[in-house]
């Protein structure tokens, strides 16, 4: 694929680069991995003696002929400007150039050049190599230590389009295809209406949105991406279900219920994004800074939570932010957010009875330098326990994460993440879960980056048939590609 | 609200799991990767509002922290022909050390001395040249410390001695220009002092194109090209600091150049020697710098009339 | 005597016609519009630039990590993009045109402010460095490129790249890999790692790619980076710069 095809005589150089290292590895131990990990990491750095390419320019980029690293700390995480780029609806901070930047005039007419609107996001694990205690058949094989690796690229597919449509009006369609599972789902879709009243006061946004985009951890821009769990089986409506391998996504934003369900029946899984955390919900949402850069608000309504997984909806959620930022000089700056988000009726317990599900969360910033270090913390509450589940069922479950990026390189990214899973639900399923994640990533150029990663479970010592328990460990190598 | 406690007894049981992480960002966070050259490479916020000698401190080359230390006070008044009847600047027809202070007086206070370093001189470290070999040859010697056999003299430092707390400068614009020449890819000369104020005059003698490139503060305060058989460069000092003299396209030719806003300033001959005179009676700091020992500094009461003598030693 | 306080009156309505006429594009530089500027200021370029101008924004320093560029330092940093001679402040203009038509790869354009927000913004930046309440800065004369350009014009120019040492940095053929670059020998004022310009990518050269903007580049230098000024060594050797401007020209292809 030839991206110059968008842009033409554009100063761009990112041709993709497709070839990927694989390297396929049974790993008994831990210090196998991490032998592996360094000689990977080992083969990144000889890249970096290849000399730097020009710097690459996706949808916004090309837009403003600047730098990725405008906005971005690491890609897709956004620094202190791009948040504000973001919260502006793609208007530059403090500028409402919607209706002129990237525009093209061809006599009275004013057109837009859609080769600045329009990006893609591919990315996924060569590799994925994990071990855990089979339990498939139940009984049958119990104990028995399987390492399994996979070939799994790509993994995922956005294409996205987004911008400007006139003076604070702006607009984001993506589009994600999980590849392998055919057809495109519209991840996220929406119109931003800014500068209400007066700027930054009010900045409206209508249709499919992530709710979190202005919360001092989103969860979309996680530098390590989710890897989704493996259910032991197929799970029939309203029954238990169990697990092979536990979902990696950061447990602060994951849903933390076991015997969980829509209203279809089917079981929602607890390693899920789900109520605020989500990376898509419909509705309508109002955000600004009325008093200056350091106070963010953000309220609003939406269909429900877990919509997407079959929300039932009889009722809208509801939900409230409020961040603070520090972000004035020294190369440094910090943000506190916390929030509370009501779910109305958005699930059901095995009888089928309705849960309101609510969540209240943290989060918090900090950059210096090539330094990031972020955190959120939630708690999700079940306040009526249903009847039929009375006694069976823990109402409480918490989640955090905190996660370190640090450059080591001008184009080397060294991340940690840590997750702490306490969850809830029905007691006979329900199982808790730490993991911490390591990760190297090498940004070949300024949109293309290859990554190795490996994700220790802490609870390992403790034995027992389920799944957080007996997964051993997991390791991941892959490439990154932002157009 | 009954599950608030519960809430708060789960939140404290988390400390200990979050201990873990936290330790383990908490060292990736200060481990080698904070200290890299950020620090080096910021600028000095103080540094265009203080006396040039502080900033001499924040900019001297690499060593010079090694070698800062706590000042001295400074010894008592002496006669002049006592110790060094050879160095008072008073008594005509004697052999005054040519220095290079822009002012002199014959009455009033004169402070002279000697810069002493009696550690190991390094032999002369030979670098490949690698670029244009016939101006410039394959290697090049350079020798960074220039010390009198004899008298363990240190050549090429720079003496200043600073204005009494309150005082005013005496703004004088030296005539004396500070050159820079390019010869066969080296600065000549290779230190030298200038008062602000003054003309820089660059040549460039050598057959092919070379840049010079003086930086202060950390930004540029004259980068020239200087083109085979171009025209030579004159431009006047507009500021005190340390001046970093580079060529872009041979990495290895570098100078320095001290430029002070008042003519209180020496540098040292070969045999180590300095003398400045007009400075006003009462208690000053003098300091030296020295392009790899760093700074040293000394807080010296200046009276009225006659000589103080001054000699600080590099440990 | 008359005549004199004719000539007074003369005199100043001229210079009031030209103050109103300077106020209906340029506001005045004064307290109130600087007032304005440090405004626009905190929200459009506190960001990158700090709130004191150092450069050291939050976002700043992620834009180049270890390598150079990073925002400049209003405060104390070298200003690259003058119509002035080496170590001079930019004019006015010049940050008129940089903030409006922003650094290719570095900063976005911000011709989304209005002409007079940007010169509010620029009488605060201007705030921020004591230096310019010095002696005011004085341009370099920029003439206006001569006729199209001949082949026999290029070939000198090409000539020209030598004699400059262009090559030594920008590379034989103008894709900024030449020896020093490659030797990793070109750093910034701060010691920064620095890449040359590659001629050959037109829209990516910072300081502009019209003819007269190569030339300002050429005659004036990039303060803060190893980019000399030619203006002085050359004299008025006007014809070789022209002639290298359209060499340079010629290694890129213009944007449609």
């Amino acid at each position: 694929m030839r991206v110059q095809l968008w842009m033409p005589h554009w100063p761009v150089k990112c041709v993709p680069d497709y070839s990927i290292g694989t390297v396929a590895t049974v790993f008994t131990r831990v210090s196998i991995v991490i032998v592996t990990l360094s000689i990977l990491c080992g083969t990144l750095l000889t890249f970096l003696l290849a000399p730097e390419e020009a710097q690459a320019i996706p949808a916004f980029a090309r837009k403003y002929n600047t730098n990725c690293m405008d906005c971005h700390t690491a890609p897709p995480m956004l620094n202190a400007f791009g948040q504000r780029f973001l919260e502006n609806g793609y208007q530059l901070p403090g500028v409402e150039d919607g209706g002129s930047t990237g525009k093209k005039k061809f006599g009275d007419l004013n057109l837009d050049d859609v080769s600045e609107y329009v990006g893609f996001r591919l990315v996924g694990n060569a590799v994925s190599s994990w071990g855990f205690n089979k339990q498939n058949p139940a009984g049958a094989d119990a104990g028995v230590v399987e390492n399994k690796t996979e070939f799994t690229f790509p993994r995922n597919f956005v294409l996205f389009a987004g911008g400007t449509v006139a003076k604070n009006i702006g607009f984001m369609v993506e589009l994600g295809h999980p590849v392998g599972e055919g057809g495109a789902e519209v991840e996220r879709g929406f119109v931003t209406f800014n500068n209400l009243g007066s700027h930054n006061l009010a900045h409206l946004r209508v249709g499919k949105f992530d709710p979190n985009a202005f919360s001092s951890y989103a969860t979309v821009r996680q530098q390590l991406s989710d890897v989704g769990e493996s259910q032991k089986g197929g799970c029939p409506p309203f029954s238990p279900c169990a697990f092979n391998r536990v979902g990696l996504a950061p447990s602060a934003f994951a849903t933390k219920f076991y015997g969980l369900y829509d209203r279809s029946g089917n079981y929602l899984s607890p390693f899920a994004s789900s109520l605020y955390n989500s990376g898509h919900e419909t509705g309508v949402d109002v955000h600004g800074r009325p008093f200056g850069d350091w106070f963010l608000y953000q309220v609003g309504v939406v269909n429900g939570a877990n919509e997407h997984l079959g929300d039932s909806n009889k009722g809208k959620d509801v939900y409230g932010m409020v961040r603070f930022d520090y972000a004035k000089s020294n190369y440094f700056s910090a943000s506190m957010s916390g929030f509370v988000y009501q779910g109305n009726s958005n699930a059901k317990v095995w009888t089928q009875e309705d849960v309101n599900w609510n969540r209240y969360g943290l989060s918090a910033r900090a950059t210096y330098q090539m330094v990031d270090v972020y955190a959120a913390y939630s708690v999700d509450k079940i306040n009526k326990t249903p009847t039929g589940v009375a006694g069976l069922f823990d109402s409480t479950a918490t989640g955090l994460t905190i996660g370190a990026d640090t450059y080591v390189t001008s184009q080397t990214l060294v991340s940690l993440r840590y997750d702490n899973l306490d969850a809830g639900g029905m007691l006979a399923q329900r199982t808790s879960a730490s993991f911490i994640g390591v990760q190297a990533k090498h940004f070949l150029r300024a949109n293309v980056a290859i990554f190795a990663r490996s994700d220790f479970n802490l609870r390992q010592s403790e034995g027992g048939d389920t799944a957080a328990r007996n997964l051993r460990n997991a390791f991941f190598s892959g490439i990154d590609v932002i157009f | 609200m009954a599950g608030c406690p519960a809430m708060l007894g789960q939140a404290l049981g988390r400390l200990l799991s979050i201990a873990v992480p936290i330790a383990i960002i908490g060292l990736a966070c200060w481990s080698p990767l904070l200290a890299a050259p950020q620090s080096s490479t910021e600028p000095d916020e103080t540094g265009r509002k203080a006396p040039v000698s502080q900033q001499l401190h924040g900019l001297a080359p690499g060593p010079a922290a090694k070698f800062r230390r706590p000042r001295e006070v400074s010894p008592s008044v002496v006669e002049p022909q006592a110790e060094f009847p050879g160095l008072a600047v008073s008594q005509p027809g004697n052999e005054t050390p040519p220095t290079r202070s822009a002012f002199s007086e014959s009455t009033g206070p004169v402070i002279v001395g000697r810069i002493l370093y009696r550690g190991p001189v390094p032999a002369p470290v030979q670098i490949q040249v690698n670029r244009d070999p016939d101006v410039c040859g394959l290697t090049m010697s350079t020798t960074a410390l220039s010390v009198d056999a004899a008298t363990q003299g240190l050549g090429n430092a720079v003496v200043h001695v600073e204005l009494a707390v309150g005082e005013a400068s005496a703004r004088i614009v030296a005539e004396n220009p500070a050159v820079v020449r390019n010869k066969e890819c080296r600065f000549h000369p290779h230190i030298a002092v200038a008062q602000m104020g003054a003309e820089v005059q660059i040549f460039n003698d050598d057959p092919l194109m070379h840049n010079t490139n003086i930086i202060v503060d950390n930004s540029t305060a004259l980068n020239v090209a200087m083109v085979a058989g171009g025209n030579p460069i004159k431009k006047r000092l507009k500021k005190a600091g340390l001046h970093l003299v580079k060529c872009n396209v041979h990495k290895f030719m570098q100078a320095y150049r001290l430029v002070f806003d008042d003519p209180y300033f020496s540098q040292t001959t070969e045999t180590g020697q300095f003398s400045i005179a007009g400075v006003s009676p009462g208690l000053h700091r003098i300091s030296v710098w020295h392009e790899t020992l760093g700074m040293l500094e000394k807080d010296v009461q200046v009276p009225t009339r006659g000589t103080v003598v001054v000699d600080l030693e590099y440990k | 005597m008359r005549i004199r306080i004719l000539l007074a009156i003369g005199a100043g309505l001229a210079m009031l016609s030209i103050a109103s006429f300077a106020n209906a594009v340029k506001p005045e530089d004064n307290q109130a519009t600087r007032e304005k500027g440090k405004q626009i200021y905190d929200r459009a370029c506190l960001l990158c630039h700090g709130a004191d101008g150092k450069g050291d924004g939050p976002a700043g320093w992620f834009i180049g990590r270890y390598e150079s560029p990073r925002p400049r330092d209003f405060a104390g940093g070298s200003y690259k993009f003058r119509s002035t001679p080496s170590g001079e402040l930019p004019m006015d203009q010049d940050l008129f045109r940089t903030v409006t038509q922003g650094i290719p790869g570095n900063m976005p354009p911000y011709s989304g402010l209005s002409e007079e927000e940007r010169w509010q913004v620029i009488a605060y930046i201007k705030s921020l460095n004591k230096a310019f309440k010095g002696g005011k800065p004085v341009a370099l004369l920029l003439p206006n490129p001569p006729g199209p350009p001949s082949d026999a014009g290029i070939e000198n120019g090409r000539k020209t790249y030598i004699k400059y040492g262009c090559q030594k940095c920008h590379g034989d053929n103008g894709y900024g890999d030449g020896k020093e670059a490659l030797d990793g020998n070109l750093k910034d004022t701060y010691g920064l790692m620095i890449s040359p310009g590659d001629l050959t990518e037109r829209a990516s050269l910072k300081n502009g790619s019209s003819a007269q903007a190569l030339y300002r580049s050429i005659m004036t230098g990039l303060d803060g980076t190893p980019m000399p000024s030619y203006a002085d060594t050359i004299g008025g050797n006007d014809k070789d710069v022209w002639d290298l401007v359209y060499y340079i020209l010629s290694l890129s292809q213009e944007r449609p």
